[in-house]
């Protein structure tokens, strides 16, 4: 064969060698450069569901997947409020590109300074903490896990939802799941100094109100506001009425600020009854129980705020007792 | 089937049910509202009311109109005595001012002196009229289930409760006054 032919087929062999190495190369670009992306997933909150105290920590592990690798994730949200909100709730992010941890403000306005997990810092707003220093993060072959520890404060009782949502870095976003359930408990107690009024002796047909000194001061020492109640037990043949009769007194209460003095007057003002004290339990209304003349009553009163309750005695028209009554007025304390 | 066999798909039917109701008591449970029991306490409101003793006297006159000397008369009708105080049970207690001139004896008439009766009854008829039990004096004597008893007493009556009260006249059996005598009798009231 002459040279030349050979070189031809020579550069041939080359030309060709070039190509599937060219080919090759093109193939391995654009399958990186255009594989499809797989959007985030939520994955599940431990415990889902369940109750806590305000003021107490409780700890959250959610977790996040991505088919592309936990670090391919950019954002891990968990939300815990009644609704998909950010306001006045815990609404946390974790950025796993930068290792910090943020809480969002209490108007949904603007986030927090990131904290790294671990780190001695707890970030707050007026309904939660998040303590980054027990806040642990870790991530294995798609799942990132976030274990949260979070304090509510007892501005932030009732029922909650629990929510999650993940953005990777490319933005894709899973939006936002439900995932579970939680409730913070509300603790309802009442103090009553003194618990007791001793009228002493009176005669039938008369109405005594009871005097500043004697006034009782129900506190509430719960975490969270309360509404009050009021019911009484009858001593034996006598029965609690609107007006009084034969064997039937009458015994009303009003509830108000401890710097007011109702007077006999103010009793039953609104309906003539509106303030009478039977045995089955009644709750406190701005009417019911209430002094039109003060600006507190018995509903929805504040942790730690004391009122006022002065009650109003008016004995039997006709009565066979000559011994000492015992009336036992029940005084309870429920949620608004 | 075998017998055998029959027994085991029992159990397993009935351990189907149990598991079924042991669920749905689970979600019964779980779902129940996690209410925090509402706390309480008491005010002990002490009073004691004094009873108000009264009696009501319907009639506050009664005539025997003219008798003789010696004579024996019962009234006409009763004297109607109510309990209307403030509820409490009343005993009462009767006495009697003497009019001018006469005297009250407890054991038999004389001279100036009279006998008045008195009787808890709801008819006339009936009544010992034994001085013993009925003579009024000027000091009050408590009713006692024996004294100044017919079919009805003067003790615990109940407030509202009515009582009739009967007398009985024995006239001086000689005596210096003509005109109308004017005997005044007293029933006071206690409680119980």
């Amino acid at each position: 064969m002459p040279q030349f032919i050979k070189t031809i087929e020579g550069c041939r062999g080359n030309v060709l060698k070039v190509s599937l190495i060219g080919i090759l190369f093109f193939l391995s670009f654009f399958s990186s450069a255009f594989a499809a992306n797989s959007t985030p997933q939520v994955g599940t909150i431990s415990p889902s569901r369940g109750s806590s105290l305000p003021n107490q920590a409780a700890n959250f592990t959610t977790t996040y997947i991505d088919k592309d690798g936990w670090k391919n994730i950019k954002y891990a949200y968990f939300l815990i409020n009644t609704t998909v909100g950010g306001a006045k709730c815990f609404y946390g992010y974790y950025n796993q590109n930068t290792n910090k941890l943020y809480l969002r403000n209490d108007a949904n306005t603007g986030w927090s300074s990131g904290y790294a997990p671990g780190s001695s810092k707890t970030i707050q707003n007026s309904f939660v903490k998040l303590d980054c220093s027990k806040t642990t993060v870790s991530g294995s072959g798609t799942t990132l896990r976030v274990k949260w520890s979070i304090t509510f404060k007892p501005a932030f009782l009732g029922n909650k939802n629990m929510y999650l949502k993940v953005i990777d870095d490319t933005n894709a976003s899973s939006g936002w799941a439900k995932r579970g359930a939680w409730t913070i408990r509300q603790i309802l107690s009442i103090s009553i100094n003194p618990n007791f009024w001793n009228i002493g002796a009176t005669e039938v047909n008369k109405v005594i109100t009871m005097a500043q000194a004697n006034k009782i001061a129900v506190t509430n020492n719960g975490n969270g506001p309360e509404t009050l109640t009021l019911g009484l037990v009858n001593p034996s043949g006598w029965t609690a009425a609107t007006v009084v009769g034969n064997e039937k007194y009458v015994l009303s209460g009003l509830f108000c600020n401890i710097s007011d003095i109702p007077q006999q007057g103010d009793f039953n003002e609104d309906t003539s009854a509106e303030d009478v004290i039977f045995p089955q339990p009644q709750k406190a209304t701005t009417s019911i129980f209430g002094y039109r003349r003060s600006t507190a009553n018995g509903t929805a009163i504040a942790a730690n705020t004391t009122r006022a309750l002065y009650l109003q005695f008016k004995s039997p028209a006709i009565t066979s007792k000559k011994d000492e009554q015992d009336i036992s007025v029940i005084i309870s304390c429920q949620v608004p | 089937m075998p017998l055998l066999g029959k027994e085991v798909e029992e159990m397993s039917k009935k351990l189907l049910k149990l598991s079924m109701v042991l669920v749905v008591a689970l979600l019964i449970c779980y779902c129940l509202p996690k209410a925090e029991a509402a706390q309480s306490g008491s005010v002990a409101v002490k009073v004691t009311v004094t009873p108000s003793i009264s009696v009501n006297i319907a009639e506050t006159n009664l005539s025997f109109g003219s008798v003789a000397a010696g004579s024996t008369s019962v009234s006409t009708g009763a004297v109607t005595v109510t309990n209307d105080g403030s509820g409490v049970n009343e005993t009462y207690s009767l006495s009697l001012g003497d009019p001018a001139g006469w005297t009250a004896s407890q054991i038999a008439a004389g001279v100036e002196t009279y006998i008045l009766n008195a009787a808890f009854s709801s008819v006339a008829s009936g009544i010992s009229w034994d001085v013993t039990k009925h003579a009024l004096s000027t000091t009050p004597v408590a009713c006692i289930a024996t004294k100044f008893n017919g079919d009805q007493t003067g003790v615990s009556v109940p407030y509202n409760g009515i009582r009739n009260l009967w007398f009985q006249f024995k006239a001086p059996t000689a005596t210096a006054v003509t005109t109308e005598q004017n005997i005044a009798v007293t029933i006071t009231v206690q409680a119980g």
